[in-house]
């Protein structure tokens, strides 16, 4: 099924000199099996969007349906054991090597296999797998989490979700502070989940990585949706007043266009497809 | 002049594996070079060893045609400034303006020369508008920025950027560079080095060098380096998109002359 927000207000600290409205009428549709990226300057709301899909907050108004479970306003048009819909939403906190708790690795990643009726040994063997999915062999296993390099805790962080099997995956910021190649590493894993079926939900700055691994970009501002489309369309907008960084490729793009060499948006998603359709425009010339 | 010269310097933190090996190059005024490559490739034993903060590697390392030594350290501290990787380890003032006054303060600057000191580089950096901010409020970028600023106001003769964009966002990233760049239009004895991920902003450098498992892999002008494209991949760094796209552009048989060393100067040869 597939998440729905249906014009879902938040605010925080109510009626207190400290209210904050966060979202102010939310309305989108996030489809099974789909990579959805979601963009916007700080503090316009992308969190706390996130957070509504695995019920760790409710709406003030309206209501968000995550699968069969129902987080409205309304308290009685709520599930019942909400919190249970964390058994299918796995999220992904920024730098979750933060929360990082057990003495070894194999015991924090099976932390949550356990935790939602696992046997022990269930558990340990799901962990084992999660974490040979992010790419740590066996002799991180009994390892202490705390002394592995930055990017190993993360995908120590990661595996700890995807032991749980979640069928829907939000990640929020999950190549920050990584080097290009950790970072790059880190999203094929995530590209890999989701050929697996698994909804990905990611929360990012990078339009780089939107380009190449979001088929769908929800862009918000003020705490509205502004604009839902493919990222190749997006980009050939004015995004710059939502204080998003036009991809290079799609800077370059304009800059031609505003020479006066004007290219097919469609058939551009890459390097390479620019260059073909640079050199076929070229040929028409000539 | 040379402002750092490096001969024949190799380093090991256990005696075993090296960590720097037989890696030379030089420096000189008023030129901004870039070190890349991935971690472990040893760019960070590299700035250790420059900063001083490392002792016992075979090798001489020259700065202002002095040998680096225990001796020497503390006088050539001073005509050194460092912007670090983490925002948050090194915002030390309450706000903006305090923070920017901090290094001014140890160099006992009189207090009527600090205001404008305070301003002339907070304006340079874009944060005059931030003056009474608290760090709290502040972006990363933003905050690289005011610690650049308090870098400048030292007078520095040797700015050394250690992987100082590494945690900011795309945005953060492109100030930080453009901040570069305008430091060394302004100032043009300034010499950068700046140690970094960010291909973008090294491929803006007038040098280049790529560091791969302790060794000096290439080094020259960015249009030089970035035209290694295969061998830049088969040791996992990325090209800058101009090199991509002049590389894609080679494939479909438009041959992109030398001397196109940026964006617009592309776009300018393909509409002709």
């Amino acid at each position: 099924m597939p998440i729905t927000f249906s014009n879902v207000f938040y605010t925080y600290n109510p009626k207190t000199p400290l209210e904050n409205a966060a979202l102010n009428g939310v309305d989108l549709t996030i489809e099974d099996g789909s990579f959805t990226a979601i963009v916007g300057r700080t503090g316009s709301g992308k969190s706390t969007m996130v957070q509504m899909i695995n019920a760790l907050l409710s709406p003030s108004q309206g209501e968000v349906v995550v699968n069969e479970f129902i987080n409205a306003a309304d308290k009685k048009k709520r599930t019942k054991k909400l919190y249970k819909v964390r058994g299918q939403v796995g999220l992904v906190f920024q730098f979750p090597e933060y929360q990082l708790f057990a003495d070894t690795v194999e015991k924090d990643v099976a932390f949550a296999p356990k935790n939602f009726g696992l046997k022990e040994e269930e558990a340990l063997e799901e962990a084992h797998k999660a974490l040979r999915e992010v790419g740590l062999d066996e002799s991180f296993d009994k390892r202490s989490p705390f002394e592995l390099s930055g990017g190993e805790k993360r995908r120590v962080a990661i595996a700890g979700i995807l032991a749980f099997h979640p069928n829907i995956l939000v990640v929020d910021e999950p190549t920050a502070g990584l080097d290009p190649r950790g970072a790059f590493q880190m999203m094929e894993l995530f590209e890999k989940v989701h050929k697996a079926g698994t909804t990905v939900i990611l929360v990012t700055h990078d339009m780089n990585i939107v380009l190449r691994y979001a088929d769908r970009v929800l862009v918000v501002d003020n705490g509205k949706i502004v604009r839902s489309s493919d990222p190749e369309t997006l980009f050939f907008e004015d995004i710059e007043k939502y204080s998003l960084e036009t991809p290079l490729l799609y800077s370059f793009v304009k800059g031609l266009s505003k020479r006066g060499f004007p290219l097919d948006p469609g058939k551009i998603h890459d390097v390479d497809s620019l260059a073909a359709e640079i050199a076929a425009k070229k040929g028409d010339k000539r | 002049m040379k402002i750092i010269s490096v001969n024949n310097l190799s380093f090991s933190y256990d005696g075993e594996h090296p960590a720097i090996k037989d890696v030379s190059f030089d420096v000189e005024e008023g030129s901004y070079v870039a070190i890349i490559g991935h971690n472990g490739s040893g760019k960070s034993t590299l700035a250790k060893i420059l900063m001083g903060l490392l002792n016992g590697y075979e090798g001489e390392v020259k700065l202002f045609d002095t040998v680096l030594s225990n001796q020497s350290i503390t006088a050539l501290r001073k005509r050194i400034g460092i912007v670090f990787q983490n925002p948050d380890n090194q915002f030390v003032g309450s706000t903006v303006a305090d923070d920017i006054a901090f290094g001014l303060e140890n160099h006992e600057v009189p207090h009527e020369e600090m205001e404008g000191i305070i301003h002339q580089y907070a304006s340079e950096v874009g944060m005059i508008d931030f003056l009474d901010h608290e760090p709290e409020s502040l972006s990363g970028g933003q905050k690289q920025r005011v610690a650049i600023a308090g870098v400048l106001a030292m007078k520095p003769d040797l700015v050394i950027f250690d992987e100082a964009t590494a945690m900011l966002d795309p945005k953060g990233k492109r100030e930080i560079a453009d901040i570069i760049l305008k430091m060394k239009q302004e100032n043009p004895k300034l010499t950068i080095l700046s140690i970094t991920h960010d291909v973008e902003e090294a491929n803006r450098a007038d040098e280049v060098l790529v560091l791969n498992d302790g060794q000096l892999f290439l080094s020259g002008k960015p249009s030089e380096v970035f035209a290694h494209g295969k061998e830049l991949r088969e040791i996992q760094l990325d090209s800058p998109f101009l090199a991509m796209l002049i590389e894609a552009l080679k494939k479909q048989g438009i041959d992109v002359p030398q001397g196109i060393n940026d964006v617009e100067k592309l776009e300018e040869y393909l509409c002709r």
